[in-house]
């Protein structure tokens, strides 16, 4: 604190004159000036992380035969959990991972110097173990080799569950039942209900510069580094997830009932972590670079849509579809990328992105475009429309079920109309069309249909949508629809939809 | 009157041929002669025709001599008596061939007589001193009346020798709490180096009364459900009823451990050695990462380097047959938008084509396997029990076992005479309390009781049954059995060391005099 109050009054966040008219800061009211305050101390101290570190008990502490390392597909779900997510699990190998050779590639790009193991182990801590690990903010922080026991455990129970030495004794009480379990004070993270679990996820596959004390951002630095850019679906990951958990309990049934929902109320999840992250990276961009391990720069280009910039440049990839007045689309190709494209570029559907937004009547791909300065304004611009990303999700979430019928009418009809804007658009409405067709699949009344869509979309529309990853050598992937055409899709999309 | 004696009154005073005159005895002579040979004949008669050796011998040998009885000179000497009140010849070398004939079987080792004092040692020194025979077949010649054994006991320092290290309490005078003390072996700290709750594993599930989740037999390997099926009233148990442990699940009879002192595996029977693999490994087989399947489980107790080498093979086997997932497996029920199913499985590393990022991938995931084991280890075992060098002492038991095989070092316990008192009776802390909070904790207290369990019952035969053995709670735990036993030393404890393949130096039998731990 003595470092950063003469640098927060230096820059008059404590006084109430500090309002220049000309100054995205002058819009600032006193509350708000206090809460950006208050986002920046989190920030550079890590004052959001109220979990005591001795809670933090690992994944041994599950591990035992009686509890949850029991043998799979013998007893209870709960008691084979451990055994099925430690060798199911995709979460389990992401610490082993980091000592491969595309990692080393993705080290060696963001801090050449780091040649020794040691070296090599600390850029891990400060880049990589707050999601590839179970980590707290001490290991992060510490320059030491890391453990391998930590390394092998990957990402394990307590990242989602919560940190364990909190409730390893009391959530095996008789009383432990119902929503109390995932009460704050418990410490144990919900992992049942469809937004509890969507949040668990983000912490990590959209980004959070607070959540735990530490910082997981997929910055832009880390993208051209080799990291894949992240594109959180719940619906798909649930998929995933190998089922250590019971797949017939009440806690599953919201997730079977409704396909839609899941991948609506994820996006919007998604959409929220993504727009508190904005938020946090311009809180961080006017925290000096020592307070934090990684400088932030402002705008951050990982907020925006890639393939806007990343891009072919021949001529063909420039026939753009017109739009409905006969203009098109600017939203591409003319250097103001959307603001994660992944989740507001939609066309139609379900989640129409206006409604997302406020309630207000603007148009988000010029609202969030990226801007030097002012990032004051935009902490809070973007927290507005994170609390309305989640306000929608936590109302959508016990809604009444949607529709899959009327879903996959509006997005032929919409179809029809024109082709997707870009990848962006067609990839959020194949996944509308396939979460309708799953839900069709699984009413006995719409079955056969809904079973014929799924595969049509699976096996002649999902490949539409894949990048170009037939490069033997990583380093020469794209990892960009630099190929995709918006026609072909919505030709392939209509005729699927119309033959049924 | 001259009353002057002559000659011949004098002379006349005695018969002069008395001699000549017949009495009562020489007229009978004759019949007395006779009788005395009819009686000699019919004693001879008794004697040899009936059969009655008791009039050649102090009485039957014990059965375990009966074979040699009719051969005096395997342990006597002709007309060379042994007892000390005896006529001697020469005594010596009666009692010296009788210690001969005693030790061509038995061939036990001296009791610390190196330490004692002449006059005890030389009873030490002789067999017959606490083991008379001649006293019928029946005769047990091993239980020794307790005065044999306090009669140095009662006063060790007068017994042994000046500046001897009296290591055991100097002065035992009966079995009772003042008379005898505490069981040495109970009055150290616990010796036991394995981590155990005794009483979370006694409640049904293994879980606390008010909690969810016990362990039910489903959980177990089909082939270990029924050893853990608990029948009521004939009825099995379902598979998905609670486990509930009872003692003889993991506490076998077996024979006395530790077999230093002579009979000690002639008595009763102890409690077999707790083994990971017959007694842990149904609930708490050691897996990396879990199980899945038919997947064995690591072996308990191995080497580090074979524990390596089996994680390494177990990792790559698992992975190519699909019970565990590998790094940068991209294989998933829904493939990613865009990315799809796109990245091969890494090749396993083969001589000729080794896959670098295979190879560093899972000699990372050995080595988190390996710290991941350990850390296992350590949930019962303490550190310095688990590197290589300890784990190949204990194995091959140049070090004690973890867990004592004998708690009561110097005395014995014979579990089988006591088979109808609950195990709660002496194991009281074993179980499970109210409240788990007080639960003892077995690697800090060691779960048997001291001696005050015991005097109760053995005591002496003219006390008053006490009245702790009265209310009905107690006799349920004795279960019928008699509150009343044996006070006598010979019931716990024994005499002699067994005697080593070659005799042991005088320093080597005043070291085995330490107790085991």
């Amino acid at each position: 604190m003595k470092l950063a109050i003469p640098w927060l009054a230096s820059r008059g966040l404590f006084s109430s004159s500090f309002a220049p008219r000309n100054n995205a800061k002058s819009l600032l009211s006193p509350s708000e000036r206090q809460l950006l305050f208050v986002m920046l101390a989190w920030m550079m101290f890590g004052l959001s992380s109220s979990v005591n570190a001795a809670d933090w008990i690992g994944s041994e502490s599950c591990a035992s035969g009686t509890c949850h390392g029991g043998i799979a597909g013998r007893g209870p779900a709960w008691n084979s959990s451990y055994s099925l997510s430690r060798t199911r699990d995709p979460h389990s190998t992401s610490g082993a991972l980091l000592y491969d050779d595309d990692s080393r590639r993705i080290v060696m790009a963001l801090s050449p110097d780091a040649t020794t193991e040691l070296a090599y182990d600390v850029v891990l801590r400060q880049r990589c173990i707050s999601c590839h690990l179970t980590a707290t903010p001490d290991d992060v922080a510490s320059t030491t080799p890391l453990e391998p026991e930590q390394v092998g455990d990957g990402v394990s129970c307590e990242s989602c569950h919560g940190p364990a030495g909190a409730w390893k004794e009391s959530h095996v009480l008789e009383s432990w039942t119902g929503p109390m379990r995932f009460e704050p004070a418990t410490g144990m993270l919900d992992t049942e209900s469809i937004v509890g679990r969507a949040d668990g996820c983000v912490r990590c596959h959209v980004g959070s510069r607070t959540a735990d004390g530490m910082v997981r951002d997929m910055n832009h630095d880390l993208i051209a580094a080799g990291h894949p850019a992240l594109r959180f679906d719940l619906l798909t990951f649930n998929d995933n997830m190998p089922n250590h958990w019971s797949a017939s309990g009440a806690a599953e049934q919201k997730f079977s009932e409704s396909s839609i929902r899941v991948r609506v109320v994820g996006r919007l999840i998604g959409s929220a972590a993504a727009a508190t992250l904005s938020s946090e990276r311009a809180t961080a961009s006017l925290a000096p670079a020592a307070a934090t391990h990684v400088i932030a720069p402002w705008p951050e280009l990982s907020d925006f849509d890639c393939f806007a910039c990343h891009q072919s440049l021949s001529s063909r990839a420039y026939r753009l579809p017109k739009t409905v007045d006969g203009k098109p689309s600017l939203q591409v190709s003319d250097g103001l990328p959307l603001w994660n494209a992944w989740f507001t570029s939609l066309d139609t559907g379900k989640l129409d992105k206006e409604k997302l937004e406020t309630g207000k009547e603007v148009d988000s791909v010029w609202k969030f475009r990226p801007k030097p300065g002012g990032q004051a304004q935009w902490v809070l611009e973007y927290q507005k429309l994170a609390d309305s990303y989640r306000k929608r999700a936590i109302a959508e979430a016990s809604a009444e079920i949607p529709s899959a019928t009327a879903t996959i009418t509006l997005i032929r009809n919409n179809l029809n109309k024109r082709a997707p804007r870009d990848w962006h658009s067609a990839a959020a409405m194949y996944l509308e069309l396939d979460a309708a067709a799953r839900d069709m699949a699984t009413d006995p009344k719409t079955k056969t249909f809904g079973t014929i869509i799924y595969k049509s979309l699976t096996e002649k529309v999902a490949p539409l949508l894949l990048f170009d990853v037939s490069q033997a050598d990583a380093n020469a992937r794209s990892r960009s629809p630099k190929d995709f055409d918006p026609r072909d899709f919505r030709d392939k999309t209509i005729k699927i939809l119309e033959d049924i | 009157m001259d009353v002057r004696a002559t000659g011949k009154s004098r002379s006349q005073r005695i018969n002069i041929d008395y001699y000549r005159q017949k009495t009562w005895l020489t007229r009978s002579r004759g019949l007395l002669a006779l009788a005395a040979g009819l009686a000699a004949v019919c004693y001879c008669l008794f004697v040899f025709a009936a059969g009655s050796a008791s009039q050649l011998s102090t009485g039957p040998v014990a059965a375990a001599h009966a074979s040699f009885e009719s051969d005096c000179q395997q342990c006597h000497l002709d007309f060379t008596p042994i007892a000390g009140d005896s006529i001697r010849f020469a005594s010596s070398k009666g009692l010296d061939r009788l210690e001969e004939a005693c030790q061509q079987c038995h061939r036990v080792d001296h009791h610390f007589r190196s330490s004692m004092k002449p006059e005890s040692a030389a009873i030490d020194q002789h067999c017959s001193g606490c083991h008379t025979d001649h006293l019928g077949r029946d005769n047990d010649m091993v239980n020794i009346a307790s005065r044999k054994c306090t009669q140095c006991h009662s006063d060790l320092p007068k017994t042994c020798q000046a500046g001897v290290s009296i290591q055991v309490r100097p002065n035992v005078s009966e079995f009772t709490v003042e008379g005898h003390g505490t069981f040495a072996g109970l009055a150290k700290d616990d010796p036991g180096r394995v981590k155990f709750d005794h009483a979370q594993h006694m409640r049904p599930g293994q879980v606390d009364a008010g909690t969810k989740g016990g362990f039910t037999i489903a959980m177990l390997e089909s082939n270990q459900r029924e050893a853990y099926r608990k029948y009521v009233d004939g009825a099995a148990q379902a598979d998905n009823s609670l486990v509930t442990l009872e003692c003889d699940d993991c506490h076998q009879f077996a024979g006395q451990p530790g077999q230093k002192l002579v009979g000690d595996d002639e008595v009763g029977r102890h409690i077999a050695p707790i083994a990971f693999e017959q007694h842990c490994a149904a609930c708490h087989s050691m897996n990396y990462r879990g199980r899945i399947g038919d997947m064995l489980p690591l072996p308990h107790a191995a080497p580090w380097k074979e524990v390596k080498v089996l994680l390494a093979s177990k990792l790559v086997g698992s992975q190519l047959s699909g019970d565990i997932r590998m790094p940068r497996d991209a294989v998933r029920e829904t493939p990613l938008v865009g990315e799809g199913q796109t990245q091969a499985l890494p090749s396993p590393p083969t001589t000729n084509n080794e896959n670098s990022t295979t190879k560093e991938l899972n000699q990372a995931a050995i080595r988190a396997g390996l710290a991941a084991t350990e850390k296992r280890c350590l949930q019962c075992h303490v550190a310095e029990d688990i590197d290589d060098e300890s784990i190949a002492a204990l194995r091959s038991g140049s070090e004690p076992p973890l867990i004592p095989e004998r708690w009561l070092a110097r005395g014995i316990y014979d579990h089988a005479a006591h088979r109808k008192v609950a195990c709660a009776f002496c194991h009281a802390d074993a179980y499970a309390k109210d409240e788990p909070a007080k639960d003892a904790k077995d690697d800090e207290v060691v779960m048997i009781g001291g001696i005050e369990t015991c005097v109760g019952c053995h005591r002496s035969a003219e006390s008053a049954v006490p009245e702790t053995l009265t209310n009905q709670a107690t006799k349920n735990l004795l279960g019928g059995q008699s509150n009343w036993a044996s006070d006598a030393c010979i019931e716990c404890h024994r005499y002699h060391w067994e005697r080593p393949q070659s005799p042991p130096a005088e320093s080597q039998v005043v070291a085995m005099e330490t107790p085991a731990p």
